[in-house]
């Protein structure tokens, strides 16, 4: 999002901002956040704004006893807070400083006043270097319900002679996600809102800090106010959108300082906010032309390309028409060594450690936005589309244009990690389901599930790969970036006459303050249930379907049936049940199944905490609540800390001590 | 249903402005920048997101956009005086309003340091009204800005209005 997240901001709306009160007097201001958290030798801009004064002298900056003073520019003009006022900016870019606490003050003299700002910096060491290799799974708006709807649909299957392989409440083989050993969960706030986007989010695992909604690894500066909050994002307001100061994200640091490869794989546009966080530095994350050229041409790495391994959807931005600059960046990924693929065939093909980049779908005439900074952002079609599965009514019809051979994620993650590991160095890869979240805002029940279990198939693909190494050198952390509203609501037996009929709808008309608004219910609605209206049960006593005192939808055709279960607009507490395809996903239709019923409080994120499971070296850190700027220090503490003893507890713990073990894991 | 259910939050709170074209074609350029905040809720309905930045505040609205990941209309408000002071309406898709800037009102400004122009027109009332991106006739517009003359320079210091209008 962007920058909406409309449910949570509606009730909690207070967003932020800014921070840069105004006042008369000079001021001063270092733009890092409160709890800065740092790793010895992170890059991270220090910019200082010196607020209503005519003239600046007698800068110094001190990193505790350590002067910096000659590291920064010298003071130079600025529009800060859109206004009037006369004001400053001290730059100092791409500094790093040793393991320890820090104190960064800096003083000067303004209109013949002293003013000083301090800081206290925690730098972590990274002085034991693992052999390691990183592997972080992003199921974008992947909350506990996401990954419950996964199981009970990938997991719920029933063989040729009926018996489901969930029985009696128990499941014959949790998810792959679910057999890693440990699990947490991430607290997801950004500096500005409780209810994140994937930038902010990002941002915290990608670099261990927060920021503002919208932002990759950018903090916020006094030159927001140009483009921020008025919409006025384009080719003028962009060097105040790239101007805030960055913090470097892991990627680029284990790269730059440790010889790692680094990979992004993601189904969503590949310049979209959870891949571009691994390469790109942006206060606003629409900017797809400038994270596109980023990945090229990096600013953490000297301009060297800030990936080995490239895989995803949204060409255009790569394109030479689709570029005001009308540079072609796939062209150059491919002068310097790279090789280009664009189709899953082609995909397979791919052997050897040769860099890579695929662009699995783009637009048919790629053209720059009239904004100037973005282009079409074209997302690879969903799982459920690219196994040719029949959408339920109430979801779009597939539309995979001439992409018709895009690639599985689990396709795109074994090959990258092919690719990463066939030179024998360390790497660090990012896979991300991103349509979970894209699923989820339009209520896409199906779409969204089936791409859960799509990623967790990718998560296993990484399992096997990490368990036939001799040494077990590979971290695999499971997490989403932020939640989203579904909630795992019953089953529903609605039959494939009403599961997939386009013309069987209901229209219903609401009352509003601002008018009367109208809406379309399907058919499958209560196997897909939807969140158009709010779902109210006024009833003391669990009952289903009773009309209006029911649950889930009040607004449905009501039923005589004494058994909820026969009746085919009804949700019901039951067990679902599905088959299995030839393709090794669940299949949606036919006679017999019983279907998970999901509903939406929102077509939008939420603020609820998110769960993380990790597997490998270093994986007990990631036990229980945490902040998400954690999963960044967690995962450099794995590459840079002798994990041994805790390794050896977790084994205890899960495998040789004899202690309880969950069925099915 | 898709949409619909999807629109539905921002129906609720939108208003019935956009169902009735007030000034030409976009009922955005009906607003005098001289409403108040209250005068913006009778007409808009609540904002989906406010949102506080300096001496600024901002209600932004999602409404017929299909992109999540952005708003459709942005009120900024002074939040001392509670002025408004600037209305911006993004477009999805790009559409043609050459209506709204007749040739002979309007000035052309290109951005010295990009392929980028705006359409301007000086409206009543000390309003300017920009299309931001398109800078010939029948080029669509992504965006229009409405933003009271005295405020442009702090947002848009680039535009030199002295030369267009002496």
């Amino acid at each position: 999002m962007y920058l909406k997240n409309l449910s949570a901001a509606l009730l909690f709306a207070a967003v932020a901002g800014s921070s840069v009160a105004q006042s008369l007097a000079p001021s001063v201001r270092i733009l890092l956040p409160e709890k800065t958290r740092l790793l010895q030798g992170q890059l991270v801009d220090l910019v200082v704004e010196v607020r209503n004064a005519t003239s600046v002298s007698g800068f110094s900056a001190y990193a505790t006893s350590l002067d910096l003073t000659p590291k920064f520019s010298a003071a130079a003009k600025a529009e800060l807070d859109c206004n009037a006022s006369s004001d400053w900016v001290y730059r100092a870019n791409l500094q790093s400083f040793n393991s320890g606490t820090v104190q960064l003050t800096v003083r000067l003299t303004a209109d013949g006043q002293s003013i000083s700002d301090t800081r206290l910096i925690q730098v972590r060491p990274f002085d034991q270097p693992q052999r390691r290799n990183l592997i972080l799974f992003i199921g974008d708006a992947m909350g506990t319900a996401y990954r419950d709807a996964g199981r009970l649909v990938g997991r719920a299957i029933v063989d040729a002679t009926g018996k489901s392989s969930f029985r009696e409440g128990l499941f014959d083989s949790l998810q792959e996600m679910d057999k890693l050993p440990v699990a947490g969960m991430v607290m997801t706030s950004g500096t500005d809102a409780i209810v994140p986007d994937s930038g902010n989010t990002g941002t915290a695992w990608a670099s261990g800090n927060k920021t503002f909604t919208a932002s990759l690894n950018a903090m916020e500066d006094g030159t927001d106010c140009k483009w921020r909050f008025n919409g006025q994002q384009n080719a003028t307001t962009l060097p105040f959108i790239l101007d805030n100061p960055r913090v470097e994200n892991l990627w680029q640091y284990l790269k730059r300082l440790y010889g790692y490869r680094t990979g992004i794989v993601s189904t969503a546009a590949i310049t979209d906010a959870t891949p571009a966080v691994e390469g790109a530095y942006t206060a606003y994350r629409q900017t797809r032309l400038e994270i596109a050229r980023q990945y090229r041409e990096n600013p953490m790495l000297g301009g060297a390309p800030a990936f080995d391994v490239i895989l995803g959807g949204g060409a255009d931005p790569f394109t030479r028409a689709g570029r005001p600059d009308k540079r072609d960046l796939v062209g150059e990924f491919v002068g310097l060594g790279f090789r280009y693929v664009k189709t899953a065939t082609e995909l397979k093909a791919v052997t050897g450690g040769q860099p890579l980049i695929g662009l699995f779908k783009g637009s048919t005439s790629p053209a720059p936005s009239s904004n100037g900074i973005a282009t079409g952002d074209v997302n690879m079609d969903v799982a459920y589309d690219k196994l040719g599965l029949t959408r339920p009514a109430s979801e779009p019809a597939a539309a995979l244009g001439a992409f018709t051979d895009q690639p599985m994620l689990e396709l795109m993650t074994q090959k990258a990690i092919e690719v990463l590991s066939a030179t024998g160095q360390n790497y660090i890869l990012m896979v991300e389901a991103a349509s979970i979240d894209k699923q989820s805002h339009p209520n896409n029940a199906a779409g969204t599930i089936w791409d859960t279990i799509e990623m967790d198939k990718s998560v296993g693909v990484a399992r096997a790969w990490a368990a036939a190494r001799e040494t077990k050198d590979t971290l695999i952390v499971v997490t989403a970036d932020h939640d989203q509203s579904m909630s795992i609501i019953g089953v529903s037996n609605t039959p494939d006459a009403e599961y997939f009929d386009r013309n069987k709808s209901l229209n219903m008309s609401l009352t509003t303050p601002v008018g009367a608004q109208g809406f379309t219910v399907y058919g499958d609605s209560f196997s897909n249930a939807r969140a158009g209206l709010p779902f109210v049960n006024l009833s003391t006593t669990a009952s289903n379907n009773t009309g209006p005192s029911g649950m889930p939808g009040t607004f449905t055709p009501k039923t005589t049936a004494a058994d909820p279960a026969s009746d085919t607009f009804s949700t019901y507490s039951g067990l679902p049940y599905y088959k299995m395809g030839s393709n090794g996903y669940p299949v949606n239709s036919g006679t017999g199944i019983r279907r998970l019923a999901v509903g939406f409080r929102t077509g939008d994120h939420t603020g609820s905490s998110v769960p993380v499971t990790a597997e490998g070296p270093g994986a007990l850190l990631f036990t229980g609540y945490m902040d998400q700027t954690d999963i960044f220090f967690k995962m450099a503490a794995s590459a840079s800390m002798d994990t041994t003893v805790i390794d050896k507890a977790l084994e205890v713990l899960t495998k040789t001590g004899g202690f309880p073990a969950t069925p099915g894991k | 249903m898709n949409k619909v259910c999807l629109l539905m939050g921002a129906l609720l709170t939108a208003a019935p402005v956009f169902s009735q074209t007030q000034s030409g074609i976009d009922p955005v350029t009906s607003f005098q920048l001289t409403e108040t905040r209250e005068q913006v809720r009778e007409r808009m309905g609540a904002p989906a997101l406010v949102a506080s930045f300096g001496d600024f505040e901002s209600w932004q609205y999602q409404i017929d956009v299909a992109d999540l990941h952005d708003f459709s209309h942005q009120f900024v408000f002074r939040r001392a005086t509670g002025e408004l002071i600037s209305v911006t309406h993004t477009y999805e898709p790009e559409r043609i309003l050459d209506a709204l800037f007749p040739e002979a009102e309007t000035h052309v400004f290109q951005f010295p340091e990009a392929d980028y122009g705006v359409r301007l027109r000086r409206l009543g009332g000390g309003r300017l009204l920009l299309a931001m991106g398109s800078a010939k006739v029948g080029q669509p517009v992504g965006q229009i800005l409405l933003i009271r003359e005295s405020e442009l320079h702090f947002f848009h210091s680039w535009l030199k209005l002295e030369a267009s209008f002496p």
